[in-house]
């Protein structure tokens, strides 16, 4: 197997559930358990619409779940910590157009910084995405693809122990994303980073990760947890057409018609699915 | 203190008799409005409950038409500068007030969510985002506030004590010197032009981020 983890569990999630008051009461989070080991790369895989967002929310303490509790290296989340980064799914709302890339990198950098390590983080995190070239490039002048990179690079020099990207890739084109999805390998491996990735998309979840998570429709439960042993490196080509990479993504795309056919089919009898750890 | 003939304008010591004082009150009563109303602006926008209470009495005292109150100045405030640069500071206030409230209130959420999630503090959230996120809206107000600031310093310089452009006009108009009164006329044309293209440069120089983002240059 791939996974090169150090066996302690980076991220705890216990009995996480979310539900929007209001006049038309929505519960979006039924019950969550799961852990994120350090160094491992996780991902979530789910139907739209399954409180994936939502649930990187409450991870990531931007907002207060309504039950249960979030703890990253053992310390219950209450306020966004300071060790998780988070990479949002609209880069183009996420950058400030009025700084230039280096300067959205820089922005978030802690003041006391001396000006040498706050050149050299960026010059670093620039050069792990592919971006050296486009440090005084505004991001509006950046294509979609590019702006992600710099959101990540943004990410990367902030080094966090954690990084929680919520769809990171969905509204970039086919190439791009492929890019893109071998950069997050590849900067995974550059900077032994722990990484959360939600996705909707199965075969991204599977390339990417050491072990998938299947999430059901809202409320969300986990339908069940899925170890990656595909090799490494991963290869797009080669990968994905391995034997082995089908049959997961095969397990997964079942498994997920599955559960939405089965909750049409008798309402909310598919909560109780259970929630393996 | 006599009036004197307008015809000296440009070349005379009328220049700091009458221009640079008008200017100096106009500019002076505008500063003061930017401040103040990005200042109340910020504090109205950023603060629901703050906004609440203030944003009805600001739409009402907006509605009363300067002039109106030049009488209460007077009485107020005198016959002089402290009367016309309030009256100017009372007038072009509201746009750049309301246009800051709007633009506090529009920043992205996604922005101040990046903001949280990189642990930024206040000020840095303050000036690193909210006022660059309002700058361009606050510019606007700026500008529609410098055009009104003309028109009240004019209407000032008519009433009160006798200096400034305004009274240089109306001078010249009561004692049938055309010529004289169509000069000042004109000068105030080309100041208004002139004062409105010095700010528009500015404007593009500090908010050129957000007509490229909103072309979407690649």
């Amino acid at each position: 197997m791939s996974v090169t983890t150090t066996g302690t569990d980076l991220l705890t999630i216990e009995g996480l559930g979310h539900v929007y008051e209001g006049r038309q009461r929505h519960e979006a989070i039924g019950r969550l358990d799961f852990t994120v080991p350090e160094g491992a790369f996780v991902s979530i895989v789910g139907p739209s619409g399954c409180g994936k967002t939502t649930m990187l929310r409450c991870l990531s303490g931007l907002m207060k779940p309504t039950r249960g509790t979030v703890y990253l290296g053992g310390e219950p989340v209450t306020d966004v910590p300071r060790d998780l980064a988070l990479v949002f799914q609209d880069y183009s709302r996420s950058l400030f157009p009025w700084r230039t890339v280096a300067g959205n990198i820089g922005f978030v950098l802690p003041r006391g910084l001396p000006k040498e390590e706050r050149a050299e983080r960026i010059r670093e995190s620039l050069d792990a995405v592919g971006l050296s070239g486009a440090a005084d490039k505004y991001p509006w002048q950046l294509s979609g693809g590019m702006q992600q990179r710099v959101a990540i690079a943004r990410a990367l020099a902030y080094r966090p122990k954690i990084l929680l990207m919520d769809e990171p890739f969905a509204s970039v084109d086919a190439q791009t994303r492929a890019e893109l999805e071998d950069l997050m390998l590849d900067v995974r491996r550059r900077f032994d980073m722990t990484i959360l990735f939600v996705t909707h998309d199965i075969d991204e979840s599977v390339y990417l990760a050491d072990r998938v998570l299947v999430l059901s429709k809202s409320p969300s439960t986990i339908v069940t947890t899925m170890e990656v042993d595909l090799p490494s490196p991963r290869d797009q080509v080669a990968t994905r057409a391995s034997e082995h990479f089908v049959q997961l993504r095969t397990e997964i795309a079942e498994m997920i018609r599955d559960q939405s056919t089965r909750r049409t089919a008798s309402g909310a009898g598919a909560a109780a699915a259970d929630t393996a750890p | 203190m006599a009036v004197r003939a307008p015809s000296s304008l440009f070349l005379t010591e009328a220049v700091g008799q009458n221009i640079v004082p008008s200017l100096a009150r106009m500019l002076g009563g505008w500063t003061v409005a930017v401040i103040l109303g990005v200042l109340l602006g910020v504090a109205i926008g950023r603060s629901r409950r703050f906004g609440d209470y203030v944003e009805p009495i600001v739409h009402f005292v907006r509605a009363i038409p300067p002039p109106a109150l030049i009488p209460i100045f007077l009485i107020l405030l005198g016959f002089g500068t402290e009367m016309r640069v309030s009256l100017i500071t009372f007038a072009v206030i509201w746009p750049v007030l309301l246009n800051t409230i709007d633009g506090v209130r529009s920043v992205e959420s996604l922005h101040l969510d990046t903001a949280k999630v990189f642990e930024f503090d206040r000020r840095k959230v303050f000036f690193g985002i909210v006022l660059p996120s309002a700058a361009p809206k606050i510019f606007a107000g700026m500008r529609v506030s410098l055009s009104v600031a003309i028109i009240i310093m004019v209407i000032s310089e008519m009433v009160g004590l006798p200096d400034g452009i305004g009274n240089v006009i109306l001078g010249a108009q009561r004692t049938y010197r055309m010529a004289d009164m169509w000069a000042g006329i004109l000068l105030l044309g080309i100041l208004g032009y002139v004062l409105n293209a010095l700010l528009a440069l500015v404007e593009t120089r500090i908010t050129r981020w957000h007509r490229g983002a909103r072309e979407g240059v690649s």
